[in-house]
């Protein structure tokens, strides 16, 4: 792989204008990983057949565009500094090294890809060439996105979470069995006229007090844990730390068949927000979608941020087209516990909950259009009168 | 509430489970029900009780310090003891009744247990065994009645 991005150091300006027009659709047509060449200002000059079939637009759409079309998440805001900041002080961020980063197809959709770039010069200008390989289906994936997830400080914390959730889903059976056993007992003592029972029974109850408030200290150091009561509160672009969340909850294979797609009003997309823990909720909200949709086809995910009704807030809904909630389960779909998976603690949404109103904002669920569920919480907006 | 018909003798069930609160509400609510329960916090403090063959049953949970619920039965079993036994436990529902059936346990119970679910599965276990014993008490031959 290492040697690609020579493939490109031909002499470009010694072919006469046709000859170089074949040499490079041929190499643009039979170069397996998708290949985007672009100018130094970031305009797209080549995209090959692979890059079509990836990206799902046409090379005639793409040529004259600028490549941060393809990217999503912070690359692509940020992706006309690092060229600019190359051609500035010569400092290879990225150029010859591969990197993980987030791409978005036509269709919305974000995907991990391995992103490699080779620079040719041809005269006093650059030409940089991206070979860009899709990392959703490959084995790699899993690995590779762990290395971005070590840059992003929340998801440890976040699957420190679900570890805790499950020590403590068995800490928190003791007590309740406790609990109950002892109250079953008591029920069966409570009808004896013998003094000694008397005694027991009153024992029990002592002992089934105890164990209750020893369940509740329980789920008050996993709340405290997640949330800790204060949130670190900034201006945020929700866009790319949106399309950061979705790509981390594609890093299981039987996840990442299902479509996220996400669109943001430019007006909403400015929020005041704690950014790891409005990430924690999304992510939450996206796997609970992609839980409820294992196996159904054309399932798909839609992230949608828009002003909210409420001045001076925005909203962020997760939409999907799953099978919706039923009446029962909506009524208590907050409260922690409460969980249609049979593996699930039902913490999750009690969480994002706990979340989303220590932000000053709120959440809930209503049935979407399509027929799935949506899951919309609301944010304060960033009006840029307030410090940072 | 109706209670269970009252039973001839007094079954002693032994009670295995590392949670001291646990260990000792179980004792009382079996206890309630006019068993003799005895209980211990680890497999090796079951192994060493004075009178093993005594029990009628073993309520085991399946994570115990040391060797686990599943792994004491098959020393019970080692032993010679024939007794049914249950496994009680608040760890990974979903297989809990695979690895019973698979560990040789007459039944399974989720922690936590609400209502009757462990005397109630204690008095089918009891009485399913009475039924193998009650004919003929070879009961390979399995003629029942």
């Amino acid at each position: 792989m290492s040697d690609t991005p020579k493939a490109f150091q031909v002499p470009l300006n010694q072919l006469d204008a046709t000859a170089h027009q074949l040499h490079l659709e041929s190499i643009l047509n039979s170069v397996p990983d998708a290949m985007v060449v672009t100018d130094e200002s970031g305009t797209m000059l080549a995209f090959s057949r692979a890059a079509e079939q990836l990206f799902g637009y046409s090379a005639a759409e793409m040529i004259g565009q600028p490549v941060n079309l393809l990217m999503a998440g912070r690359d692509r805001t940020n992706h006309g500094n690092y060229i600019g900041n190359y051609l500035r002080t010569g400092n290879r961020q990225i150029i010859g090294k591969g990197r993980v980063v987030i791409a978005a197809r036509a269709d919305g959709m974000v995907f991990p890809i391995d992103l490699k770039i080779g620079e040719a010069r041809i005269g006093d200008h650059f030409l940089f060439t991206a070979f860009i390989r899709d990392l959703t289906e490959q084995q790699s994936a899993e690995l590779r996105m762990q290395e971005m997830q070590s840059e992003l400080v929340h998801f440890s914390r976040l699957s420190a979470v679900g570890t805790m959730a499950s020590a403590l889903a068995h800490e928190l059976n003791q007590p309740l069995t406790a609990v109950a056993n002892y109250l079953e007992a008591s029920r069966d003592l409570l009808d004896s006229p013998d003094p000694e029972i008397k005694e027991v029974l009153r024992g029990a109850l002592a002992e089934a007090a105890t164990q209750a408030v020893r369940a509740g200290e329980i789920v008050r150091k996993l709340r405290s844990y997640v949330s800790r009561g204060e949130v670190d509160v900034r201006p945020v672009s929700l866009g790319p730390l949106l399309a950061d969340a979705i790509a981390l909850t594609k890093t299981s294979r039987d996840r990442a068949d299902i479509p996220v797609s996400i669109v943001v009003a430019d007006e909403a997309d400015r929020a005041l927000a704690d950014p790891i823990q409005v990430q924690q909720v999304v992510i939450n909200l996206i796997r609970n979608a992609m839980d409820a949709m294992v196996g159904q086809a054309n399932a798909r995910i839609e992230l949608r941020v828009s002003p909210a009704e409420e001045t001076d807030y925005v909203q962020i809904e997760v939409c999907d087209n799953g099978p919706g909630l039923s009446p029962e389960i909506k009524e208590s779909i907050f409260k922690p516990f409460a969980t249609t998976k049979s593996q699930g603690m039902g913490l999750g949404l009690s969480i994002c909950q706990t979340i989303v109103e220590a932000h000053g904002g709120t959440i809930r669920a209503v049935a979407s259009p399509e027929g799935g569920t949506c899951f919309r919480f609301t944010l304060r907006r960033d009006t840029g009168k307030t410090q940072p | 509430m109706a209670l269970p018909e009252p039973v001839a003798r007094t079954r002693r069930i032994a009670v295995v489970d590392d949670s001291a609160a646990v260990r000792q509400s179980l004792a009382l609510l079996i206890g309630a029900r006019g068993f003799a329960v005895d209980a211990f916090p680890g497999s090796e403090d079951l192994l060493a009780a004075p009178d093993l063959p005594g029990y009628d049953c073993f309520v085991i949970d399946l994570k115990l310090d040391g060797p686990s619920g599943s792994d004491l039965l098959a020393l019970l079993r080692q032993k010679g003891l024939e007794q049914p036994a249950i496994l009680i436990s608040g760890w990974d529902v979903d297989s809990l009744e695979r690895v019973a059936v698979k560990s040789g346990f007459s039944a399974q119970v989720r922690k936590p247990m609400m209502d009757n679910s462990i005397v109630d599965e204690l008095l089918k276990v009891l009485s399913a065994a009475d039924r193998l014993m009650e004919p003929a008490p070879d009961r390979k031959t399995g003629a029942g009645k």
